[in-house]
């Protein structure tokens, strides 16, 4: 629900509105960007009638918002969120791109992908410690010691490190040496592990699951906001759909969407959306040019030799070229 | 025909096949410069270690016999080269960054960290570099290196190897995890005494502590007694714990400074078996620091594992021709190595920039930890 504030209204008797709100157990924030001077409530309204408030003194006017997200919705939050990690910055206009292996394999793989990276323009760097993968037989990570080479690689490139989270045994080692945590597709609707992440109050790559809608994917969002952190990057990756040609279908109209509906920066991730490393370059471009915020490439200096996903990583000179490319998109687009 | 005429003669003929070597590298190179592009398109690594298997056994198959070894040596290195000028080329010419320029030396109050308590030999280390600084004793090698890295001081100083018993790994294995540069480096002469409190005759001795080097570079000495021995975490730590306990059953072995610093007396000095025996300490910084003066460079570097692989990372030094001094290997994850190793040279010289060039592109992973003077 959204209260539009009289504009003579004392603060006092705002603080006092807000504090009645509250008492009900809602949660209630400021709405900046607006004209008006506006609240936000947030949590179970669904007996609330806009009534109540709209009999108040200072109250203009109140009405329901339809949407089932509030925090991670624009009309909570009508300015961009820019969220940073170290020395990145993701959305309201800034572009960064995420590059890197698919897993952490070796100290040698890691910190000369780290470093070619680095020279072409990537501003943070991600690398899996902990794969989930669909087959219980294939590689499933370094675990811990691969946070540890990720974290070699930082401290000698100073790229900010993106890594999955999979499990919340590790919410420990996560908060302490991940830079951006990555909740992968397949646990976007692990919401206890989504709230645990939330409270660690760090920067969250979301990824949208599989087969999940965009408002499913901004309810998730919703659960790491209300969880505590409001540093949130939204992440379409594919989708699955009848076609077989690709290993998933890579949604780019989730891009304007998604930035129409929410004050989230979002990314898209045509290495996972195409699983083909050839698709990789043209998807990124589309998606550059649909108005992504940013780009998460995988790059091995093997693909294919990878222990995971060889077949969507592209080499770093391959990378390098697509910077480039991007770039140019980038200017074209330019108002 | 006497042999000066012979050797002139030959010389001729060894000038027109070199010639020709000259040429066919070239045409060679231009060969590469058409693949560079074609690799880049279908997605394929420069380097192509099955490719590189073919060349190499297409090679040996028109090879004589005796000369197989400098067959492989020499076709490996042009393969070297390649590598280089692909890497070059597919990233628009522009050169790898060996080590940032350098910054000013620090100036000014300056806070230097090194390992263990007041009396340590790593404070000597600190006295001699930096005589005017204000010396912060750490707890651990690795808080040296943290303290570094997040400007909590100016500079570090750890020991990376002893004239005796070698390189000390964990140095090591630290600069390979932080982004730490090396900035200088000198040599302790660890000129240990026997320490106790003030009275104590040698014969009431019952117990002698120090850190484990101390005791070990001290061995001989030690062996003449029967005294029980105990490790401490470092030789100031052992000197204070003795000060502390105030029993002349107690001794420390350890520095005259530490003596002086505890409060106890020398009863012997210079107990050190190898009298010549020195640790080499290094300066670490979160930024290089260097000039023209600066005459040794350090590098640690990764490579595949495979026969000749870091043979042919060394003989780019060799064709550069810089002198290694020093070459140390610490094991990886993955039953890797990592080779670390000091060079004779400026980074700035012509003939080391290409030599670590090429040594780069010939392994998965080369980085410059410092130049400094040695």
């Amino acid at each position: 629900m959204i209260i539009v504030i009289k504009p003579d209204a004392s603060e006092e008797a705002i603080e006092q509105l807000k504090n009645s709100i509250q008492d009900q157990g809602l949660i209630v924030q400021d709405i900046k960007g607006g004209n008006a001077r506006m609240l936000g409530l947030a949590g179970d309204v669904s007996n609330v009638s806009p009534d109540t408030f709209s009999r108040s003194d200072i109250v203009e006017s109140a009405f329901k918002v339809r949407e089932p997200y509030k925090l991670a919705g624009r009309r909570f939050h009508p300015e961009d969120t820019v969220v940073s990690a170290g020395t990145a910055k993701i959305g309201g206009g800034h572009f960064a791109v995420i590059a890197g292996p698919c897993s952490v394999e070796s100290e040698d793989q890691i910190l000369s992908v780290a470093k070619d990276i680095a020279k072409s323009g990537a501003k943070l760097l991600r690398g899996g410690a902990f794969k989930p993968r669909s087959s219980p037989y294939s590689f499933h990570g370094l675990g811990l010691e691969g946070l540890e080479l990720l974290k070699a690689a930082k401290q000698k490139t100073g790229l900010p490190i993106v890594s999955e989270i999979l499990s919340q045994n590790h919410l420990d080692a996560f908060a302490e040496d991940v830079d951006v945590i990555q909740i992968g597709a397949r646990n976007m609707q692990n919401f206890s592990l989504l709230v645990e992440v939330g409270k660690l109050k760090k920067p969250v790559l979301l990824k949208r699951g599989l087969s999940s809608t965009l408002e499913e994917l901004l309810m998730s969002a919703e659960y790491l906001i209300k969880g505590g952190t409001d540093q949130v990057i939204l992440c379409e990756r594919g989708i699955r759909t009848f076609e077989t040609a690709t290993r998933n279908t890579l949604d780019l109209s989730a891009i304007p969407v998604l930035k129409q509906k929410s004050h989230l920066p979002v990314i898209a991730d045509p290495s996972h959306g195409t699983g083909h490393w050839h698709l990789v370059e043209p998807l990124a471009l589309a998606a550059v040019a649909a108005g992504a915020d940013g780009l998460i490439i995988e790059v091995h200096n093997m693909p294919h030799k990878a222990l995971c996903d060889g077949q969507q990583s592209i080499t770093p000179e391959v990378f390098h070229h697509l910077m480039k490319k991007v770039n140019r998109v980038r200017e074209a687009i330019k108002e | 025909m006497d042999n000066h005429e012979i050797i002139q003669k030959v010389r001729a003929g060894m000038d027109t096949v070199d010639g020709r070597l000259v040429e066919l590298l070239q045409e060679r190179m231009t060969l590469v410069d058409q693949i560079a592009e074609a690799k880049r398109a279908e997605n394929i690594p420069i380097a192509d270690e099955a490719r590189e298997q073919q060349i190499i056994e297409g090679a040996l198959k028109i090879a004589k016999d005796e000369y197989r070894g400098e067959v492989v040596t020499f076709i490996r290195t042009v393969m070297g080269l390649s590598k280089f000028r692909q890497r070059k080329l597919l990233f628009d010419g522009v050169e790898e960054v060996l080590l940032p320029p350098p910054r000013k030396p620090q100036e000014g109050n300056l806070v230097v960290a090194y390992q263990g308590l007041p009396g340590a030999w790593g404070e000597q280390a600190a006295l001699k570099l930096f005589p005017e600084g204000e010396l912060k004793g750490m707890k651990t090698f690795k808080d040296v290196f943290v303290a570094v890295k997040d400007k909590e001081v100016s500079y570090g100083i750890v020991p990376i190897e002893n004239s005796k018993t070698g390189a000390i790994g964990e140095t090591y294995d630290l600069l390979r995890k932080y982004g730490c540069f090396i900035v200088g480096q000198t040599y302790v002469q660890a000129a240990h005494c026997l320490m106790a409190v003030p009275g104590t005759k040698i014969s009431d001795i019952r117990e002698v502590l120090s850190h484990p080097e101390g005791l070990h570079q001290c061995a001989g000495y030690l062996k003449r007694r029967t005294w029980d021995l105990t490790e401490c975490r470092n030789t100031a730590a052992a000197a204070n714990w003795v000060a502390e306990k105030g029993e002349k059953r107690y001794a420390a072995i350890g520095s005259r400074r530490a003596a002086e610093l505890y409060g106890l007396e020398v009863l012997e000095d210079n107990i050190t078996d190898d009298q010549s025996n020195s640790t080499r300490f290094i300066t670490i910084a979160d930024e290089p620091e260097y000039d023209s003066s600066c005459d040794m460079v350090s590098i640690t570097f990764r490579t595949s594992h495979r026969s000749g692989a870091l043979c042919e990372v060394l003989f780019h030094f060799m064709a550069g021709g810089i002198n290694l001094t020093r070459i140390e290997s610490r094991p990886m994850i993955g039953d890797k190595y990592c080779f670390f190793a000091d060079l004779e040279g400026n980074i700035e010289d012509d003939n080391v920039q290409r030599g670590l060039r090429h040594a780069a592109a010939s392994c998965g992973y080369l980085e410059v930890l410092g130049c400094y003077p040695g």
